[in-house]
């Protein structure tokens, strides 16, 4: 029986998903070095088909939430998996911190652990990146904030395709004290690079004057930048970018204002694009940063927000948006709504959800073993 | 050399001595003897020493039924499921054989049914099957298994 060339093995283990890949690693010293190599590491990354749903689920009748984290598989046909309940790192029993997932990323996802959410003023803030396919984790270091009446923390987590790192931003705000919002005033940009492991200052800080109060939507990555809708209380909405090789801003107008102050907006990624959720109507902007290519993509028949495509991409993956959080499938064509089968909804629990794409064996290296 | 295509007959064989005659049109699936036809090296018959005539006869027998224009969708499908269904010998010769061919749909198939095969396996399964030896020593071995102990189960 002959031994199989390097090169066929190479190509049968990129097809593998991860756990498997981690126990093939003891089969000799060969298949080791290939399994760890970072050009496989990132081919496999690139390759692999994996998709899951992350979420997180919490009783927000408590004043201290638990949370539960659930992984649940589609990457067959999107058919769902069972949900199989996760540990972040720092999840703890009795902990009663709140933590939220701040962005996945080719299998990467990063948490940021608050402070207990009435404590104004607790700039206890931990971040964490975690692979939970691999159950590894790296801790980010503990970044103080730096004036104290900088209360919130808006992060956000991504891919620097240039230099081939993985970046969390954070921007430290001052509450605006006559709003929940995220109405921010002085502020402090600081990027986290995982090669450098360490945070710094952003020079090019965010293109908005001191006392100019304005609010920040979820954010949206794509392209190596990260996106946000602003209001601002002086002018009409506009799209914020940030790009994370060249660690910029930059602002776009946005042609059409149909926010109605009671409309529920945001700003998301599907299939590639930007997309602007504005109550029922979905806005696609077709061409990647011109600012006339907006245009109205579908009408739906809720409220809700979007969180993948199907593999055949026919129809979306969705969210409703009320107090029972049913999952479903819209199919584009025929306009018809289908409730997700397997029911996602683990309890009556509130519940947000990210789609994590592609199983990878980042931190595999390096990374902490979780408990 | 006007003579059409179809009409061509390209000569193969075997490692074991076994002659197979196909159409080049069948022949040219392979990226490897269709480098051939096209350099001109294909007028007398090409001899494959790493390829067995077992193997040899279902690599030509895929790529015939791939130019077969009568052959349905779906009657195609029914056909390479049943092809993969081979023990692991000859799994892996045809894996050889589609590789040196280079025989693009076949080695694709054929890479993910041995994938397929193996992602249960444990380590040691993983070494009979390939012949591999194990140059770890048993400290080594173990502390890679404490590491990612999860995935053993």
């Amino acid at each position: 029986m002959s031994i199989l060339a390097e090169e066929l093995i190479t190509q049968i283990l990129i097809l593998l998903p991860v756990k498997p890949l981690l126990r093939f690693q003891c089969v000799s010293k060969s298949w080791l070095a290939l399994i760890t190599d970072p050009y496989f590491i990132k081919i496999h990354a690139e390759t692999n088909t994996q998709r899951s749903l992350v979420v997180e689920s919490c009783d927000w009748k408590d004043d201290h939430p638990p949370q539960d984290y659930y992984l649940v598989d589609f990457s067959n046909g999107d058919r769902f998996g069972k949900p199989v309940k996760i540990f972040p790192p720092f999840f703890r029993p009795g902990n009663l911190s709140h933590t939220s997932v701040i962005g996945c990323c080719n299998g990467l996802i990063c948490i940021q652990k608050h402070g207990c959410l009435d404590c104004i003023g607790d700039s206890d803030y931990e971040f964490v990146i975690w692979n939970p396919l691999i159950k590894k984790h790296k801790k980010l270091p503990f970044e103080p904030v730096d004036d104290t009446h900088k209360l919130r923390l808006h992060a956000t987590f991504g891919y620097d395709p240039v230099n081939d790192d993985y970046k969390v931003l954070r921007i430290e705000c001052g509450q605006f004290l006559n709003s929940d919002d995220w109405a921010l005033e002085a502020v402090e940009v600081k990027v986290y690079s995982l090669k450098a492991h360490s945070w710094r200052r952003v020079e090019d800080q965010l293109p908005y004057k001191e006392e100019e109060s304005f609010i920040l939507s979820e954010s949206a990555f794509l392209n190596g930048a990260f996106h946000w809708l602003v209001e601002r209380e002086s002018g009409p909405w506009t799209l914020l970018a940030f790009d994370l090789p060249t660690e910029k801003f930059g602002v776009q107008t946005i042609p059409f204002q149909p926010f109605d102050v009671n409309l529920k907006v945001s700003l998301e990624v599907l299939g590639g694009s930007l997309c602007i959720f504005a109550g029922t109507d979905v806005w696609i902007m077709k061409e990647y940063g011109v600012a006339n290519s907006w245009s109205r993509l579908w009408t739906l028949p809720m409220t809700s927000c979007s969180l993948v495509f199907s593999e055949d991409g026919e129809k979306v993956l969705m969210k409703k948006d009320s107090l029972k959080k049913k999952f479903f499938w819209y199919d584009i064509k025929k306009k018809t709504l289908m409730i997700v089968e397997n029911d996602l909804s683990i309890s009556n629990k509130h519940q947000t959800a990210t789609c994590l794409e592609g199983g990878s064996l980042l931190l595999l290296l390096d990374g902490d073993s979780d408990n | 050399m006007s003579s059409s295509k179809s009409n061509k007959i390209v000569k193969l064989e075997s490692s074991d001595n076994k002659t197979f005659e196909v159409e080049e049109a069948v022949a040219v699936q392979s990226e490897t003897l269709k480098n051939m036809v096209d350099d001109g090296c294909a007028n007398d018959t090409i001899p494959l020493p790493n390829v067995n005539g077992k193997i040899l006869e279902m690599v030509l027998g895929w790529c015939k039924k791939h130019v077969d224009e009568t052959v349905t969708g779906d009657e195609l499908n029914k056909y390479e499921a049943d092809f993969l269904d081979l023990d692991q010998a000859d799994l892996y010769g045809l894996l050889m054989a589609a590789n040196f061919l280079n025989v693009k749909g076949l080695l694709d198939r054929v890479l993910q049914r041995v994938a397929d095969m193996i992602k249960g396996k444990k380590p040691e399964e993983i070494r009979r099957i390939f012949n591999i030896k194990n140059d770890f020593t048993p400290e080594e071995e173990e502390e890679i298994r404490l590491e990612n102990a999860w995935a053993f189960d």
